[in-house]
């Protein structure tokens, strides 16, 4: 293994001492000269037509400056694919879950827009809500989206080899039913922004997002304005985690609001709003039934699956198509049967949430693999080794795996958890559970897709890093900094992280699936040895030497052969500068130009490069008496190939995990019968804290990439994706009861419990 | 006349289209996307609101060369047995 002066190493993340400091500005931090506060009324019903909006009485209101609702808008919808468009920026005609937004109001402070709220009249027509995948397909269930004349938003019908051979060759059959609850995606800031519009009419958009691209490309085909017409930058984000690709209400008021007053709006939400009416997790309902040999070696895998995921598609036909096409991964199937429904319903609309649906089939198939492996008395540790994906393999749908450390990463994960030992002897209600999982760094979209840093070279020897990839609170921008300095010979403290702006950074696809390290990782190396090439140009002549002889460590730029012929970095750099006129810039792009698009009809192709692989062991204490789990230790075997800043890997590791667990153990958002959120406060909402968190412990596994930068791959979400799995078998291994229908309350365990004991 | 038809996607929302048949001799690729529009259950959009151009997120051939390379555009007429392929291309942010 290469020995690296910056990557590997973990280094303070560029942002942490403004973070820690509170000094960072967010979104809800950002002022402007004659700001105006914008808030958004909303809907108290789960379904219903407008008949009426009437905002005279609001508009008439002093201070206040403009009120907007969904008329204001072109009419065009908007939605990730182009045959699915099913979003408007606000509704005009109905609206579809509790707490949409249908109209907003921006004053000269924050009271009198909150008061101008309340005299705004809004006539609803009320309609019967569908709040299930099975009120949606339901005969003659009310239809949830205008644009859509059925209930079924997405559905596909995958088939991978050759399945009724394999489930003939199977000595053992088991079909189970599995669901999952909706959750909340849990970042800590709320929706924000601050939106300007300049003399010319040019919007300037600064809002917390994780991929502002996309936001930007939905705004302006929505608002009916050329790209070239908006401007995003963004600050500070706390956290996206899936939960913040789209435009919402929040920032196309912001812009209309604007547009109109002149002035610049600020609108910035409270959790309650965020929780009530913003992105969650579908809820699922899945089958599966799979085929093994006695040895426990898998033959066979049939999946159904419906989700549940609100009135709009939005990312939902890559929820759908990640379940299916990713059952290949991580263990080895021969032959997969997969059919995805993805269904509208009253409550609120569906985004993602860290690990995508990845997540969801990995606790479907990590508990079955248990459940199986129990039947024909195969060990929970081998029958995962024995399946566990090798280096160089093709998986039934054509997904290519390069570099695979599956197997280390189980047998270290047992190893640590402390398996063997274990099974002699372990104290009452304790358990421990398995399950593994492996998450793509990035997937090809159609357009442009590639990933392009610049590298601008100061005066000063510092060299600012900017990338269409955007820091969302995950560490890329200290990743990309480390890549840089490790790439251009110069300490870490010389890289300086510019920032995500549309008018100097290039367009990017997007900040999800991992992608980041590995996609603008490559760009930063490619970027940093553009520079210098151009440096070696201006250098090479004075040191006797050829451009391609030079080499740049430690600060110097040398003659490769002599390394005492050479230059000071800063020297080279003034070169640059006053001798030559030359400012310099670096510029790097990489695409994996080798992987398939994405083929929606039959989910086939080699789809992404650089898997990352995890096998989670976690170890519970339950509770016979109330039915409450204890997370006590949880160890993750973790293949992310060359890890570039370790300590903050295993804070993705660790935090995917945590995380998870709480929609393992005791997150969803509850509704009443008529599509009302029962739990909308983080009061309410139980999401995990410090206090629920077991002892984390991350093995690292290192292998190298082919493709990776530095040999890295993604990381962040696969531990989200094996998580789940590994609590429900550790809770069964503790008390014997097997909870397949998610969150595994302790009222669930503590009547398993009694029916298994006949009380 | 018989339109051959390939997509990535299913064309009518929910279900394939192998070919489209016309009554009549002469049919532009902006009348069949037309047509396919009024079929499809997502009340899909090819064309973008003046009619004049596709609309974004669309890729489109005609018997293998892109539109781009067309000059007519939306408006070239197709004749019997052409093959017509429509992709969609999920944009991104880029």
């Amino acid at each position: 293994m290469k020995d690296y002066k910056v990557v590997g190493k973990s280094v303070e993340r560029t942002d942490a001492r403004v973070k820690v400091t509170g000094s960072a500005r967010y979104a809800g931090d950002l002022v402007a000269p004659g700001m105006l506060h914008g808030k958004i009324l909303r809907s108290p019903v789960a379904h219903a037509h407008i008949l009426n909006i009437d905002t005279s009485k609001a508009c008439a209101l002093p201070g206040v400056m403009a009120v907007v609702t969904g008329k204001d808008f072109p009419g065009i919808p908007f939605g990730t694919r182009p045959d699915i468009r099913d979003q408007l920026p606000m509704p005009v005609t109905k609206v579809h879950h509790f707490g949409e937004g249908v109209a907003a109001v921006a004053a000269i402070d924050e009271d009198t827009a909150e008061a101008a709220l309340d005299l705004i009249r809004v006539d609803y027509e009320e309609l019967p809500v569908v709040l299930t995948a099975q009120d949606a397909l339901a005969p003659g269930a009310p239809l949830v989206n205008e644009f859509k004349k059925s209930n079924i938003a997405y559905f596909t019908d995958f088939v991978f080899g050759d399945v009724e051979k394999g489930f003939k060759e199977a000595d053992h059959i088991r079909e189970e039913t599995f669901n999952s609850q909706r959750v909340t995606v849990g970042f800590i800031e709320p929706h924000a922004c601050l939106a300007e519009v300049d003399a010319t009419g040019r919007v300037l958009l600064q809002g917390s997002k994780q991929s502002p691209y996309i936001t930007w490309r939905h705004m302006c085909r929505a608002m009916d304005i050329p790209l070239s017409k908006m401007r995003i930058v963004n600050p500070f984000v706390g956290g996206g985690f899936s939960g913040k690709h789209d435009p919402f209400d929040v920032d196309f008021a912001a812009v209309k609001l604007a547009q109109i007053t002149g002035k610049p709006v600020r609108i910035v939400l409270n959790n309650d709003e965020v929780l009530a009416a913003y992105r969650q997790r579908n809820a699922m309902d899945a089958t599966l039934k799979i085929g093994v040999k006695k040895n426990g070696a898998i033959t066979a895998l049939r999946a159904e699956n419906i989700l549940e995921g609100g009135p709009i598609s939005g990312i939902g036909p890559f929820n759908i198509y990640y379940f299916g096409a990713f059952l290949n991964l991580p263990y080895k199937i021969p032959a997969i049967e997969y059919h995805g429904k993805l269904v509208y319903s009253n409550r609120a609309p569906c985004g993602t949430v860290r690990g995508q649906e990845i997540v969801l089939a990995q606790f479907c198939i990590d508990s079955l693999l248990h459940m199986v492996g129990e039947d024909i008395g195969v060990d929970p540790v081998e029958m995962r080794a024995i399946n566990a994906i090798p280096h160089n393999w093709n998986c039934a749908n054509g997904i290519v795996v390069d570099v695979s450390g599956l197997s280390e990463c189980i047998e270290r994960s047992a190893q640590k958890i402390g398996w063997k030992e274990s099974r002699k002897a372990r104290p009452e209600g304790r358990g421990i559970g398995f399950s593994c999982a492996s998450h793509p760094s990035g997937p090809r979209l159609g357009g442009h897709f590639g990933s392009s840093v610049m590298l601008k070279l100061l005066e000063e020897g510092q060299v600012i890093v900017t990338q269409g990839a955007t820091e969302i609170g995950q560490g890329s921008n200290t990743v990309f900094c480390q890549m840089a300095a490790e790439e251009l010979g110069l300490p870490f403290e010389d890289i300086i992280q510019g920032v995500s702006d549309s008018d100097t950074t290039i367009f990017d696809s997007g900040m999800f699936g991992d992608r980041a390290t590995y996609w603008d990782g490559n760009a930063t190396i490619a970027a940093a040895r553009d520079l210098k090439k151009q440096l070696a140009d201006i250098v090479a002549p004075g040191l006797g030497a050829l451009p391609e002889e030079i080499e740049f460590a430690d600060k110097r730029v040398f003659v490769r052969a002599d390394p005492g012929r050479g230059i000071d970095w800063l020297l080279a750099v003034r070169k640059a500068y006053y001798e030559k006129g030359a400012p310099l810039y670096g510029r790097g792009t990489w695409a994996a130009l080798d992987i398939d698009i994405v083929d929606w009809k039959t989910g086939k192709g080699n789809l992404v490069h650089g898997l990352d692989f995890i096998a989670t062991a976690v170890e519970v204490a339950v509770d016979k008496e109330t039915g409450k789990v204890d997370l006590i230790r949880a160890v993750h075997g973790d293949d992310a190939g060359q890890p570039i800043n370790p300590a903050m890997l295993e804070g993705q590791v660790n935090g995917g995990s945590a995380h998870m667990s709480g929609h393992a153990l005791w997150e969803e958002s509850l509704y009443d019968e008529k599509g009302v959120p029962l739990n909308h406060t983080w009061r309410d909402y139980k999401q995990p804290t410090a206090m629920d968190a077991p002892e984390y412990h991350v093995e690292h596994i290192h292998t190298h990439d082919p493709y990776g930068p530095f040999g890295a791959k993604g990381a962040g979400e696969a531990s989200s994706c094996s998580t789940i799995a590994a609590i429900a078998n550790g809770i069964y291994d503790a008390v014997g009861v097997r909870i397949k229908d998610l969150p595994i309350t302790a009222e669930k365990i503590l009547a398993a419990l009694k029916a298994k004991e006949g009380k | 006349m018989t339109i051959q038809l390939e997509s990535n996607f299913l064309l009518l929302g929910d279900s394939d289209l192998p070919s489209i048949d016309f009554d009549r001799p002469h049919v532009t690729l902006a009348e069949l996307l037309e047509e396919l529009s009024g079929r499809s259950l997502n009340a899909l959009q090819f064309l973008s609101r003046d009619k004049r151009t596709l609309d974004e997120g669309w890729v489109v051939e005609i018997n293998g060369c892109a539109l781009a390379d067309l000059p007519q555009g939306v408006e070239t007429p197709l004749k019997d047995g052409y093959r017509v392929a429509i992709k969609l291309w999920l944009l991104g942010g880029g």
